[in-house]
């Protein structure tokens, strides 16, 4: 029994991608199975110096003290990264054969996706929670820094193997938010007393149309293929397997009406010129007029931009006492996500498997993870990881992730 | 409303607003204080911007005088003449004709009569009308239609006599009937000299009233006369033409309001100014007038200066418009005030903000010198200006000149951004006085509330040997402001319940307190304004 467990888990765990199959082959009782429904879904935040209590204390709003600021001060030698991921995908195959092969099956998956990746210098951070106070006289290097925050839905079909469960699929997408920066250089100088800022900036900004409008509105539509590759292998009686896959590989073409602000020049900035000194409501200035006088204003129009792909490996090793190892890897097209690498033990007892990993990479570092699977009756099961079992319980680590996957075949 | 935000946070956080887009919930934003140093304005000034563009003159040298012209009296049409509304009642015939049997068709002897308007002193020969009306109603208690003329011949239209015709119906002692009738008289003109064309305030009219040639006979009873009303209502005249009588028009004495020194006091002395009294006749009447005085009043010192002139001691002959037919030229009679022959400069260096007189005039003091022709036209005044030219030459002994202003912080009085800090000013000046800073926040009844420490003053402009600006100085004044004082500008604070004013106040003073200094319009002193301050980003959501 423990065996085919083992294998649903392993196959199954695509560490922070979602957990693709539920497999019943090894099962007699379901061996003929022909439809495979399943949900996964993603909810993780990450970073290497963003610790949880700030984080915390930004998304609950209210006074966030100077104190709790200076815990999350950056500590990384190079830059500092961020982000988090927000996605779930629910697809379906079905059948045994398609246009009369016998090896293909039909495939069909509906996501979505919600994500962000940054990396920033500490002189950004200090002056996003400081000031510049601290910079009189003095230049702070903000870059190099780059930030992208998407939000789309995917609608796939495709096909898949019906022996391995390989697949591929292309993907319509819409595109219903973006904002993204990347700053190579932007070196700003405080003059004593503010008298003046110098800001020597090699950037661009970029986001999706600003309409005020509902958010799930699509401001773009594109295309994107995914697939997967699993190869089993076996070295004497032990089973191998391989996988490499890729996900949403593609680009969206963001509508006419969107905005970008592409700049490589030194400005300085000394104050609003007025006509009247006395006047002191001249000080006041609205966002536009101040984006104009610092020469930023926005350049509105189409434009196309990748998706953050994702491209992911694993190779899996079933070992005795019901032992099955695993070592994967992934990356994925986001600012200040790095490559990220799993190792994992999953252990099976009767219908449940329990899983230990520990990870490097991705916008975090080292992390210890634990997993739960359980299968109800023959064919249905649930599975729970916690890929950040420190930062689900302390406000002193870094980040937090919880993966949620459910399996029907029949 | 556009959304006001601060450059300040705008400039520095983006990672913020970054982390806020992915991380926050809608209400409730995170607040933190950050610790900013930015540029908040900049600006240049020249003479034009501290006194006023509109009053600024410049000669060929670039030497800067303040020009200003103020109305101290403007008399109109209304003050000289009102026609007063004015009716007649006629009886048809206007004899007893008590059992006089009228044939169809047949006239009733009517009016034709010479009515004389009471215009008071006024004798005249021509008037224009510029509107009015007049009313004509019949009363007939004859028991036949009655078929009316009425006709005016002294006014005419464009050649055209005055003249209406109305019919009205039979009616009876018990019960007569009455046809109204109104005709605007817009436009025409009448000549009042009466059919002799040699009386004054005299216009004839006729009055004819035929029976029904289809009708009955009638026979008047005494109760059964018709009667006719015949109003002049609501005249204003175009024109007027004639002789105006020896009058006196008693000029109220008076105040006018002066906003050229608003704000301003202290020690101020000019080198040299001019002003001309024009005093514009648009009547064509001969005036003398006499002024009982013109005094500078500074309401803030409660300092009165007269004016001592000539013209404030003697009465002034005032010259008549001339009439050009449609429109007429006004006689304009000037007086110039200097230093020489007035006080004009202890006038000026009062720094009046208002300016009292009391004038009495007299019309055709010699009697009817132009034979009946004295005139007006509705747009004819008699007015008084005041021109002043002050160049700018001037010793500046603490003058001060003092602003309110409304400072818009955005927030509430418990929830707002900008925490405490201080302001950089920093002035580089190539005028030739120094400039003391004070800012002050004060109420709605000009209590100070808080002094904004420590201040200072803008030093002048180095001088050269020929008395001009030769390099301009550079100055930094810096004002702290607490939190405390923050506040006081929102409503509903200590401030008040529209919040405190920030009153600017600068006390001049010229470089050289012994001579006088000129002002060109090539000084210019420029201004920038940083803030160091603790501001709390969303602190205004």
């Amino acid at each position: 029994m423990a065996g085919p467990l083992i294998a649903q888990v392993i196959e199954g765990s695509g560490q922070q991608g979602p957990i693709d199959t539920v497999d019943c082959r090894f099962q007699p009782a379901v061996t003929k199975a022909d439809h495979f429904l399943r949900f996964d879904a993603t909810a993780m935040y990450d970073a290497n110096s963003l610790r949880n209590d700030l984080v915390t204390a930004l998304w609950r709003g209210g006074t966030i003290s100077r104190e709790l600021r200076q815990r999350s001060e950056g500590t990384s030698t190079r830059y500092n990264r961020a982000g988090y991921v927000l996605e779930s995908t629910l697809s379906y195959a079905w059948g045994d054969s398609l246009f009369g092969n016998g090896r293909m099956r039909p495939r069909l998956s509906v996501g979505y996706h919600d994500v962000l990746g940054m990396r920033y210098a500490d002189d950004l951070y200090q002056l996003s929670f400081f000031g510049n106070g601290n910079y009189e006289n003095a230049w702070a290097q903000l870059g190099p820094t780059a930030f992208e925050k998407v939000r789309y839905q995917s609608f796939g079909f495709g096909f898949e193997d019906t022996k391995s469960r390989s697949y591929l699929m292309v993907h319509l997408v819409s595109g219903q938010d973006l904002t993204a920066a990347r700053i190579d250089r932007a070196d700003l100088f405080t003059a004593t007393d503010g008298q003046y800022l110098r800001l020597e900036l090699d950037g661009n900004y970029a986001r999706s149309e600003d309409d005020g409008r509902s958010d799930w509105r699509s401001r773009g539509i594109g295309a994107a293929m995914s697939f997967r590759v699993n190869a089993p292998l076996s070295i004497g009686h032990r089973a191998l397997a391989f996988s490499l896959g890729v996900e949403d590989l593609g680009a969206i073409a963001w509508n006419d009406n969107s905005l970008r602000v592409p700049r490589d020049t030194m400005i300085l900035y000394e104050g609003i010129r007025v006509e009247d000194v006395l006047d002191i409501t001249g000080v006041l200035v609205d966002r536009n007029s101040l984006q104009d006088t610092l020469g930023l204003g926005y350049e509105a129009g189409a434009f196309l931009r990748p998706l953050p792909t994702k491209l992911y490996a694993s190779f899996s090793y079933e070992s005795a006492f019901a032992m099955r190892y695993a070592a994967e890897a992934d990356v994925r097209n986001l600012p200040g996500y790095l490559p990220h690498a799993v190792f994992s033990a999953t252990h099976a007892y009767r219908k449940n498997a329990f899983r230990a990993e520990i990870s490097f990479g991705g916008f975090g570092g080292w992390r210890a993870g634990l997993g739960a699977q359980r299968l109800f009756g023959k064919c249905f099961t649930l599975e729970l990881k916690l890929p950040n079992v420190m930062g689900m319980v302390s406000e002193n680590a870094r980040g937090r992730a919880v993966m949620l996957g459910a399996g029907l075949s029949w | 409303m556009n959304e006001r935000v601060h450059p300040a946070p705008v400039a520095f956080l983006p990672l913020t607003l970054l982390l806020l887009a992915g991380c926050q919930k809608e209400a409730d934003k995170a607040e933190w204080d950050v610790d900013i140093a930015v540029p908040l304005i900049r600006t240049t000034l020249t003479i034009g911007d501290l006194v006023g563009d509109t009053l600024i003159g410049t000669d060929g040298q670039g030497n800067v005088s303040i020009i200003y012209s103020t109305r101290l009296f403007d008399m109109g049409l209304d003050t000289l003449m009102a026609v007063p509304d004015t009716s007649f009642r006629y009886r048809i015939p206007d004899f007893n004709a008590s059992g006089l049997t009228i044939y169809a068709g047949n006239i009733i002897p009517a009016v034709n009569d010479v009515t004389r308007f009471d215009l008071d002193q006024f004798e005249l020969r021509e008037l224009r009308v510029r509107s009015g009306s007049l009313d004509f109603a019949l009363v007939n208690r004859l028991a036949t239609t009655l078929f009316t003329e009425l006709e005016v011949p002294g006014a005419n239209l464009n050649g055209t006599v005055l003249a209406t015709s109305i019919a009205v119906p039979p009616g009876s002692a018990g019960n007569p009937t009455t046809i109204a009738q109104g005709m605007p008289l817009d436009g025409y003109s009448f000549d009042l000299r009466g059919p002799s064309f040699a009386d004054v305030n005299t216009l004839a009219l006729l009055l004819n009233v035929r029976t029904d040639p289809d009708g009955p006979d009638v026979v008047l009873a005494l109760a059964d006369s018709v009667e006719a009303l015949i109003s002049y209502r609501d005249i204003i005249p175009q024109y007027a033409r004639g002789y105006f009588g020896q009058r006196d028009i008693d000029v109220d004495a008076d105040t006018s309001e002066l906003n050229v020194f608003d704000g301003m006091s202290g020690l101020l002395d000019i080198d040299a100014v001019t002003a001309v009294l024009k005093i514009r006749n648009g009547i064509g009447v001969d005036a003398r007038a006499q002024i009982g005085y013109i005094r500078s009043v500074n309401r803030n010192t409660g300092n009165v200066v007269d004016l001592t002139h000539p013209i404030t001691s003697s009465p002034l002959n005032l010259d008549r418009a001339i009439d050009l037919g449609n429109t007429f030229q006004a006689a304009t009679n000037a007086y110039t005030l200097n230093t020489t022959n007035s006080n004009i400069d202890d006038f000026i260096e009062n720094l009046p903000d208002a300016i009292a007189y009391d004038m009495a005039v007299e019309t055709n003091p010699l009697g009817d010198v132009s034979n009946g022709n004295d005139f007006f036209y509705h747009e004819s005044t008699l007015s008084a200006d005041l021109d002043v030219d002050i160049p700018l030459r001037l010793i500046a002994s603490n003058l001060a000149l003092s602003r309110k202003t409304t400072v818009e912080l955005d927030g509430t009085l418990e929830h707002h951004a900008f925490q405490y800090g201080t302001l950089h000013f920093f002035a580089t000046n190539g005028f030739p006085f120094s400039a003391q800073i004070v800012l002050e926040i004060v109420n709605g009844d000009n209590v100070v509330l808080a002094t904004l420490p420590p201040g200072g003053t803008i030093a002048s402009g180095q001088l050269g040997f020929n008395g001009l600006v030769s390099s301009a100085t550079a100055t930094q004044l810096d004002f702290t402001v607490s939190k405390e004082e923050i506040d006081l500008f929102y409503p509903g604070s200590a401030g008040g319940p529209d919040g405190a004013r920030l009153r600017i106040g600068v006390v001049f003073n010229t470089a050289d307190q012994s001579q006088h200094v000129q002002l060109r319009s090539d000084y210019t002193i420029d201004i920038s304004a940083s803030l160091e301050g603790n501001y709390i980003v969303n602190g205004d959501e």
